[in-house]
């Protein structure tokens, strides 16, 4: 976290290298963030230029009080998306699956048992309660460490473990549930 | 109420070991009491990972830079424009020069010196820019002169590799122009050594003129080259405007083939160059061949890091020293 601090405190000054570069560390989490939370491209898109437009404007003003600048970043995405699901009434569109691009999971050793999409796994969180859905928004998608997630969601690492445990354990059950339904129908 | 903390702490550090690359097998080894239910959480948190894993498309990458550097300009342009009155930038051109020739003639001026030092956009680089003049004007002889071009070209790329850091295209486009000029001169000054010295040296200095102080000449392009393998880099539109509208803009880099065809026929001076002539001709000859060898490297090597925007303006940067370079080599080869 030093070299985050270092980059921040250049860019509260006024640097926009700095800034930058905080951009570019922090672009793809939000994105993923944002993505899995409301499950459209093109929204996604938008609302995570808005994140950092946001963050560029109120830098000046940003100070370390006891919450590193990435729960800050991501407490500005979780604003945006109440307010956008606030105001959206209709059922969120299915994700386009190829025009997003998949990470690469060509890892043998560490296949899962369990093989699910985003659209699965979002739908999947719709039905953990808000707190769990957040723990692995963040940890999972944002990539936020236990210290960073409890940070950004205001409570302490040994509750986001909690959270964290439930949220999967509630998870391998819909998702097992799914497929067994899948297995069934086919 | 025990158990269940305890499989929370030891399902956290197990996934923590497995985001680092640990197998799953190796992390239950550890725990065989809950290694069955570790096993199911641990492959289902996997499985979460890897779903939410989805990247950016790199028309959005490309198209959210764009905006992040147009609102880092407006921003900086805002900064500017709320600064304390009293600027560099603000006074007349003549005050300006004026100013930088009085301090220059006061030897070891500490305005001068820290403004040598200065880059395109900070307080006292219009004050660098008119002690340059300054200097040329006291330059009477043209391989003297060629020389100082030859320092502020170096000068010009110093800065170009600084903006292309600082993501500042706009400011590249200027001293771009600048540099051309640079060259151009070098390139008519080492074709008119001796009786046209002179004149061609007045010519250069005019040039240099029009070019102002805090702005530049409208400078021509750097013309395509004739090549046969050229490099065509093309920038679609953008749907999202940028402050600039974008168009579609092809550039053609090339030039290497012809420099280094120009490098190549060019005589050192510390091989068959030894005609006893003028020893500042041949150590001018000697630093714009090692110019015309470094200085489109450090471009290029500036482009590693470059947005897009700033990609562009530094490749027109090296397509023009490509072309001046070759010039001057030219220029010099026949000049004995």
């Amino acid at each position: 976290m030093p070299e985050e601090e270092s980059l921040v405190g250049e860019a509260v000054q006024g640097n926009q290298q700095a800034f930058a570069r905080l951009y570019e560390a922090n672009f793809d989490k939000i994105y993923r963030y944002v993505f899995l939370k409301i499950g459209d491209r093109t929204e996604a898109e938008d609302m995570t230029q808005q994140v950092f437009l946001h963050a560029l404007r109120s830098i000046s003003s940003f100070k370390y009080k006891g919450s590193p600048f990435t729960a800050w970043l991501f407490r500005i995405a979780h604003n945006q998306i109440v307010d956008y699901l606030r105001k959206k009434t209709a059922r969120p569109n299915p994700v386009e699956l190829d025009e997003t691009v998949p990470a690469n999971t060509n890892d043998p050793e560490h296949m899962a048992e369990l093989k699910i999409d985003i659209e699965q796994l979002r739908r999947a969180t719709t039905s953990l309660t808000k707190a769990q859905q957040e723990v692995l928004s963040l940890r999972f998608a944002g990539g936020l460490s236990i210290e960073e997630t409890a940070k950004a969601m205001g409570k302490n690492p040994g509750a986001i473990k909690a959270l964290q445990h439930a949220a999967v354990l509630s998870l391998r059950k819909i998702l097992v549930v799914e497929e067994d339904v899948e297995i069934q129908t086919n | 109420m025990l158990r269940s903390r305890r499989i929370d702490e030891i399902f956290a550090e197990c996934l923590e070991r497995v985001f680092n690359g640990e197998a799953i097998e190796q992390c239950v080894e550890k725990y065989p009491e809950q290694a069955e239910e570790l096993r199911k959480l641990l492959a289902t948190a996997v499985a979460a990972r890897k779903a939410a894993a989805v990247e950016p498309t790199p028309e959005f990458r490309e198209r959210a830079r764009y905006q992040l550097q147009a609102a880092l300009r407006e921003k900086a342009a805002a900064k500017t424009a709320a600064r304390p009155s009293f600027s560099w930038h603000w006074q007349p051109r003549w005050a300006v020069a004026l100013t930088a020739a009085v301090l220059v003639l006061i030897s070891g001026s500490g305005t001068v010196l820290a403004a040598n030092t200065s880059m395109p956009g900070q307080p006292l680089y219009a004050v660098k820019l008119a002690s340059e003049k300054v200097k040329l004007a006291v330059t009477t002889s043209a391989t003297a002169k060629a020389e100082v071009y030859a320092g502020l070209a170096e000068r010009r790329v110093n800065e170009i590799v600084y903006l292309a850091a600082n993501g500042e295209p706009e400011r590249i486009e200027q001293v771009t122009r600048n540099l051309d000029l640079c060259l151009t001169n070098i390139s008519n000054l080492s074709g008119g050594v001796g009786e046209n010295a002179s004149l061609t040296a007045r010519n250069a200095d005019e040039s240099m003129s029009a070019a102002g102080t805090s702005g530049y000449g409208s400078g021509e392009a750097a013309p395509e080259q004739d090549l046969t393998a050229p490099v065509a880099i093309t920038v679609p539109e953008t749907t999202v405007p940028a402050p600039e509208a974008a168009t579609p803009t092809t550039i053609v880099v090339g030039a290497s083939k012809s420099l280094a065809a120009a490098q190549e026929s060019y005589v050192p001076m510390y091989s068959n160059d030894v005609t006893g002539g003028d020893s500042k001709l041949m150590d001018l000859k000697a630093r714009v061949y090692y110019q015309s060898v470094e200085y489109p490297e450090l471009m290029k090597k500036a482009l590693e890091s470059a947005d897009p925007e700033t990609r562009l303006a530094l490749l027109e940067a090296i397509a023009v020293s490509q072309t001046g370079y070759e010039k001057i080599l030219q220029a010099l080869r026949y000049n004995r």
